[in-house]
């Protein structure tokens, strides 16, 4: 099991920058604050928090913004909730967190020169989401303050948050194939345990 | 001030755990490790791996 996300890979054009994240199809922590959880979910959750923030204290690394927005989980909550005895979901929540600082991830990456540029966005924040697909928001990501979904079969990306910047707009089909393809070369090989350079 | 919450744990039990986590004097939490070794926590998080 892992205790955390993914990063698989991002691009960027002259306009945005678009970031792969592992999917986790439950979304973050913090939609579901207002659910009932059993004493047992919270439990669980909270052991695996515990867990992760130890690995990286272990590694010499602070977080410096664990909230709930940053906690991805990938069973849902409520259904847990509801089913307290079945066995259904039991021992696959996961709680997911980026445990990178920014500046060691951009130092990790590829292409030095270009991807400093993201490491002020990066910086902010260090959480990824994939909405479950369906749902209102669509499907997207969220690492930092950008997001990217998926609606209607374009790609819609939006950075909130990052000096200043306020923008959404859609992307044509063959800049979301192109999207996907730059994610699939860029796949990294990373682990938590893969240092850092 | 944790009455409220005291109450609402009386059943489940771990109001003591979550006191040590909320102790104003950061000296006073516990570290991660101690954290994931109070029996409390231990009881169903384990169980339910």
């Amino acid at each position: 099991m892992s205790l955390f996300v993914r990063f698989l890979g991002w691009f960027e054009n002259s306009e945005k920058l678009y970031i792969a994240m592992e999917y986790f199809e439950k979304g973050d922590l913090r939609q579901h604050l207002g659910e009932r959880m059993s004493v047992p979910m919270a439990k669980l959750l909270l052991s695996q928090l515990l867990e992760g923030l130890n690995v990286m204290l272990r590694n010499g690394i602070a977080h410096r913004d664990i909230k709930p927005e940053v906690l991805i989980h990938s069973t849902s909550l409520s259904c847990e909730h509801r089913n307290d005895k079945s066995p259904l979901t039991r021992g696959t929540e996961h709680i997911h967190s980026l445990p990178l600082p920014a500046p060691c991830k951009a130092r990790r990456l590829r292409g030095i020169k270009v991807y400093q540029r993201t490491h002020h966005t990066l910086h902010t924040g260090l959480h990824a989401l994939i909405r479950r697909a369906g749902n209102p928001g669509g499907t997207g990501f969220i690492f930092g303050d950008i997001r990217v979904h998926l609606r209607g079969g374009h790609l819609v990306a939006g950075m909130r948050g990052v000096r200043g910047l306020c923008w959404e707009r859609a992307l044509p089909d063959r800049m979301l194939r192109l999207a996907f393809l730059q994610w699939k070369s860029w796949t990294y090989a990373w682990t938590f345990k893969g240092g850092y350079e | 001030m944790l009455g409220p919450l005291k109450e609402a744990m009386s059943e489940e039990g771990g109001f003591e755990f979550v006191c040590g986590l909320l102790s104003p004097d950061p000296v006073g939490r516990p570290s991660a490790v101690e954290a994931l070794r109070d029996p409390w926590l231990k009881v169903a998080g384990g169980a339910e791996k």
